[in-house]
């Protein structure tokens, strides 16, 4: 029986300490912070989650690891020196290593850590290793320190007020762009900086913050100290005391003149560039009007009257009058697209299509193009500007035709708010390292003298979709035909 | 079309390459024309007020007019022509390079009978100096 008994009950203990042992080992992984337990071959036995975290290694991976591939060589050294003599005299006790310890991490950097070890009882070969990573665990006097650094060195200005507007403190941001020195203006009403025709604003923003509320990027008027004013936004948070009571409010102000500034310059800037290609492609006409007639009346007169020579330079220069005239009208459309901006409509794309192509029949015709399409959804723009995002692709896909006929195919598939177009061509398509230069103003990837076009037509493609709030793109490969796509947006179901 | 005298018209070009081609248009098609010509603003209006040499009766039928023109542009011949009584009535078409959409609602504005935008491309020029033709001696009644 004893002997039965002392063969069972070691059994029986070694069972529970299995059992207990996996239960360990499971909370372990999920306690908060980086904790290790290393055996007597200072392996990693056990280890929290966070632990494998803070130094990058997926967790199965850490477990069997030894100590010297976690800790840096200096480390290492200390490390063994400290087990030493801990476990000359195992027991309880927190075992300060100078306090710190450089792990390292997974890709070789170093992360400085204090460290806590402890001996496990019953276990006296293994040891617990708890790590607070310092950079992480910034005690909360850092964290003050940090985050007055922060505001110390913001460019915006930042500062805290009373809620009747007292000024308490203010950063030297707020220096910087108001002048004032903190000695000057704290205790002074905000109001100095306010310039009367915004004080109704601020008493209005500073009663919504007294009612606990955020404002956000409020954009007024603000008075520095030598008098000028600037273009600010200015963003109040409420400060609560302890119990929770709005008893000041932080302020943000950024300086916005500049970039209101750029924005006005940018918005005329580009103004003046749609007037220029508006006025410019109008007085080309004339001019082009009259190289085009005559060089074609000349043709028609004097062929066969002057010598070869003089019938080709005859041929070039119409041939030149004709794509100019093809660019200026092109430019022409492209600046009355780019600067007329309408209400949407509903649009049947399904019905504009028909007509696109009823209108470039001649040209089908004389390719032998054939183009496919089913049901195509209504969607929101401007008909006569979507007019041209098809008329442009369609033209594209035929002049852009390999040795076989054309074969286009035109779908679309809604989702939400949005529907995608898609026009598929069987041409000789394009290498896709190209594919961005395709939508610019006057780039073309193909020969001139074999692929006639005044390089706007997709420009003006992509201008239209982006100013319906799409997107447009190409899919495609050299010889493999050409695929491109465009979003427009659907017609909101109350309106289906 | 044996008529008793020939459909008066006064061109109003200044770009002689355009008078060539706006008179052979015309003298191509099957009626007569007795075509002056004006070479800018002034010339026209003393030409249709009468001015000396210039006789009063022989008021044109058909004014085409030209809207870029020296001294005084077409615009404003069309207003002199709209507020003059002996020449209220005569039809004015408008033929330009111009297409602009300012150009096209103010000549209406002043009175323009019709407004053409001169075709870039030989034929397509023809083509509508004769549709011009057409419409105004055959289709249209003239006063």
């Amino acid at each position: 029986m004893e002997e039965h008994s002392t063969a069972t009950s070691p059994g029986r203990a070694h069972v529970a300490a299995n059992e207990a042992s996996r239960l360990s080992s499971l909370a372990m992984q999920q306690i908060g912070s980086p904790i290790f337990i290393f055996d007597e071959k200072h392996r990693v036995a056990v280890a929290s989650r966070p632990a494998a975290r803070l130094l990058g290694y997926d967790y199965g991976d850490l477990i069997g690891c030894t100590v010297d591939s976690v800790l840096t060589e200096s480390a290492l050294k200390h490390y063994l020196a400290y087990v030493d003599a801990f476990f000359a005299r195992p027991e309880i006790r927190p075992v300060e290593l100078d306090g710190k310890l450089s792990l390292r991490h997974k890709d070789g950097s170093e992360i400085k850590a204090n460290v806590r070890l402890a001996s496990l009882p019953g276990l006296p070969a293994a040891m617990l290793m708890e790590f607070h990573d310092e950079q992480k665990f910034l005690p909360p006097e850092s964290l003050r320190d940090a985050l007055a650094a922060i505001v110390g060195d913001s460019d915006d200005a930042i500062l805290s007020k009373t809620l009747d507007g007292t000024i308490l403190t203010w950063n030297p941001g707020a220096e910087r762009l108001f002048g004032y020195s903190p000695d000057e203006i704290i205790g002074q009403s905000v109001y100095s900086l306010v310039p009367e025709q915004c004080s109704v604003d601020e008493a209005g923003i500073l009663a919504r913050v007294r009612n606990n509320e955020r404002v956000r990027h409020f954009e007024t008027r603000r008075r520095c100290k030598d008098g000028t004013e600037l273009e600010v936004s200015v963003t109040l948070s409420p400060i609560r005391n302890g119990a929770g009571q709005v008893v000041a409010a932080s302020s943000i102000v950024r300086d916005i003149t500049e970039a209101r500034r750029r924005d006005a310059e940018l918005r005329r800037s580009n103004a003046e560039l749609e007037q220029f290609a508006y006025v410019a492609s109008h007085d080309l006409q004339e001019p082009l009007r009259m190289v085009a007639n005559y060089t074609e009346l000349l043709a028609e007169r004097y062929r066969g009257r002057l010598d070869d020579k003089a019938d080709l330079y005859i041929k070039y220069a119409s041939g030149g009058a004709r794509r100019m005239q093809k660019l200026v009208s092109d430019l022409l459309t492209y600046s009355r697209n780019a600067s007329q901006d309408r209400a949407p409509d509903r649009v049947s794309t399904r019905a504009l299509v028909a007509e696109v192509l009823q209108s470039m029949q001649s040209t089908m015709e004389n390719a032998g193009a054939s183009v496919q399409y089913g049901e195509l959804p209504d969607v929101l723009g401007d008909e006569g500007q979507l007019w041209h995002v098809f008329q442009n692709l369609i033209d594209n896909a035929i002049k852009f035709r390999s040795e076989a006929a054309p074969r286009i195919v035109i779908a679309a598939v809604s989702s939400g708010s949005h529907v995608t177009f898609s026009v598929t061509d069987n041409g000789i398509g394009l290498d896709m390292k190209h594919a961005d230069q395709l939508f610019q103003m006057f780039r073309r990837l193909h020969d001139r003298d074999k692929y006639e076009g005044s390089g706007i037509g997709l420009a003006l493609v992509r201008r239209i979709v982006e100013r319906h709030g799409g997107t447009v793109w190409v899919e495609s490969a050299p010889g493999a035909g050409a695929t491109f796509s465009f979003t427009l947006p659907a017609v909101p179901d109350g309106l289906r | 079309m044996s008529e008793s005298r020939p459909i008066r018209l006064l061109l109003v070009e200044d770009n002689p390459g355009d008078v060539d081609l706006t008179r052979e248009a015309l003298e191509a098609g099957p009626r007569r024309f007795e075509i002056s010509i004006a070479a800018d603003g002034p010339a026209a209006l003393a030409r249709l007020e009468g001015e000396p040499p210039y006789a009063r009766d022989k008021l044109p039928d058909l004014i085409l007019l030209d809207l870029n023109l020296p001294k005084m542009n077409g615009q404003r011949v069309l207003a002199r022509i709209r507020q003059t009584e002996a020449l209220r009535q005569i039809p004015v078409v408008i033929l330009t390079s111009s297409a602009a959409h300012q150009d096209v609602i103010s000549s209406y504005a002043f009175g323009a009978s019709c407004y053409v935008t001169k075709p870039i491309g030989l034929d397509a020029f023809r083509s509508a100096v004769r549709a011009v033709e057409t419409f105004w001696f055959s289709v249209a009644r003239l006063p």
